[in-house]
């Protein structure tokens, strides 16, 4: 068999080691890169920077503990930079396994920053059926969320005393791994004219392009990367930061790999050809 | 009446949903509200559908002793322990975060972190340049790939003649987001639309009753 016949059906396993080099020397050899912020994330952060002190800033977690090494850190770095301004905190969730997280993340944000659950920053939980929840937000936040998540009455919470609707809501921050983020452009940014921002794990950003480029989001912070570029921009070195390294690794990897597989492709198929004009 | 029924409640309340949008009167309003209550509610049930049928799954895979059947034993001992755990000690109790934190969080991670590996394998073996598309396809996701993480610029700043990094630093950077702004964002608007407009006829097909799919059968 030929190197390049032995390239071409090399064993999967190999690719796997390759993989898995290329994540984990980063980690065992830290090295330091530039991260270059980008406006769709800065966008958000401009916003954000740009709120009044005391402003009302809702923060949905709307993602799975599968995204959370992309999303958590994001979560963490955008809650860091809403209580370096003072702002009000609503936390919410429409994915049933988020619960836990929105609830930590909030957790770990106050403890950074001496926030006080219930005057500074309130914690909803989950509700099903979010297109209902989010149009419910429009008319009433009582209606879906009576209770907040440890079962005490909205109407009762102090901070919650004047914020009735998307009226009172400066930024609707959705940090999601569905299709959250469209929902709300349609049934809050559409129907009640709220300004949203979307946190998306990597594969999701070419899909929200066209609503960012459209002003239907004001800003959009993509994936680990994003999440570097909003811990860099929050003076942060959180996981995000040390994850690039990884992920700049493994993205070199599986570049080196395809344009492997292409480079053996085309010997390939060029001794194909020759073979069959002798 | 069996179809009669629920084609008259899709015609109702689909015509009140779309009509109420242009009459904020407060009588409409308040059953605008009652209509979201009621879905968050059908919500719920949606949930209690999930685990009904995971719960009959895996109690016959058990039963039956089908291969494998042990995961399932393993499956009902996560949803009864984790059950319990919130019901009892709250969804702030020490197990139940312990639970999310220590087993749900570290699995769930890795099946999607798996996701790499089988990409990256995938890649090699199917992102070929066979046709001009394919090349098209290829050269923007190296440009995005490399554009999309810091070693990218870091790369760039190494290599490339200092007056041309002078001028623009973060190149990969910027030609990636080029490729998203532009021909990506073009592409996406007209699925975008495309499926908004195949969206509106098929809602308004359900609310006059013309779309009966989402019935038991279309021939009934």
């Amino acid at each position: 068999m030929s190197l390049t016949e032995r390239l071409l059906n090399i064993d999967r396993r190999y690719i796997y080691l390759v993989i898995a080099v290329a994540v984990l020397v980063p980690f065992i050899l830290p090295f330091h890169m530039p991260v270059y912020v980008s406006q769709p994330v800065r966008s958000v952060y401009d916003f954000i920077e740009a709120l009044p002190e005391g402003s009302v800033v809702l923060v949905g977690f709307n993602y799975s503990p599968s995204t959370m090494p992309e999303l958590y850190p994001m979560s963490l770095a955008v809650l860091k930079h809403c209580c370096s301004r003072k702002l009000k905190i609503i936390g919410m969730t429409l994915y049933s396994s988020a619960a836990t997280i929105g609830d930590t993340a909030l957790k770990e944000m106050a403890e950074s920053c001496s926030y006080q659950e219930l005057q500074d920053y309130v914690y909803l939980g989950y509700k099903p059926n979010f297109e209902a929840t989010m149009l419910g937000i429009g008319e009433d936040i009582a209606d879906p969320f009576p209770t907040d998540y440890m079962n005490r009455p909205v109407t009762e919470i102090s901070m919650m005393k004047n914020i009735k609707n998307y009226r009172d809501i400066a930024l609707v921050i959705d940090l999601g791994s569905g299709n959250t983020p469209e929902a709300w452009i349609a049934y809050a940014g559409s129907r009640y004219g709220q300004k949203i921002a979307s946190g998306c794990t990597g594969v999701m950003v070419s899909g929200l392009y066209p609503y960012l480029k459209a002003g239907q989001l004001v800003g959009l912070i993509g994936g680990l990367k994003g999440a570097a570029e909003y811990e860099k921009l929050v003076k942060l070195t959180g996981k995000a930061t040390l994850g690039m390294n990884a992920q700049s690794m493994a993205h070199l990897a599986i570049i080196f790999l395809v344009l492997l597989g292409n480079v053996v492709y085309l010997i390939s198929r060029h001794k194909a050809r020759k073979k069959v004009k002798v | 009446m069996k179809r009669q029924i629920p084609l008259i409640i899709s015609f109702v309340c689909g015509i009140f949903m779309l009509i109420q949008f242009f009459i904020p009167h407060p009588g409409f309003i308040s059953v605008y509200r009652g209509i979201l209550n009621w879905a968050r509610i059908i919500g719920v049930f949606a949930l209690i559908i999930g685990i009904g049928t995971l719960v009959r799954l895996h109690f016959r895979r058990i039963t039956r002793r089908s291969p494998g059947w042990f995961y399932s034993v393993v499956v009902f001992a996560g949803l009864i322990v984790t059950a319990s755990a919130g019901i009892i000690g709250g969804t702030r109790g020490k197990l139940f975060v312990w639970i999310f934190q220590n087993i749900n969080i570290p699995l769930d991670a890795t099946m999607f972190s798996l996701l790499a590996f089988f990409m990256a394998s995938a890649a090699y073996r199917a992102f070929r340049a066979r046709t001009l598309d394919a090349t098209l396809l290829l050269i923007a996701a190296v440009i995005v790939m490399f554009g999309r993480v810091p070693i990218g610029d870091f790369l760039w700043q190494a290599v490339a003649p200092q007056s041309w990094v002078d001028k623009v630093p973060f190149l990969p950077e910027q030609v990636a987001e080029w490729v998203m702004s532009g021909p990506n964002m073009a592409a996406r608007r007209g699925i975008m639309i495309g499926a908004a407009l195949g969206a509106i006829s098929t809602s308004l097909k359900i609310i006059l009753g013309i779309e009966r799919s989402h019935f038991a059968s279309s021939s009934q």
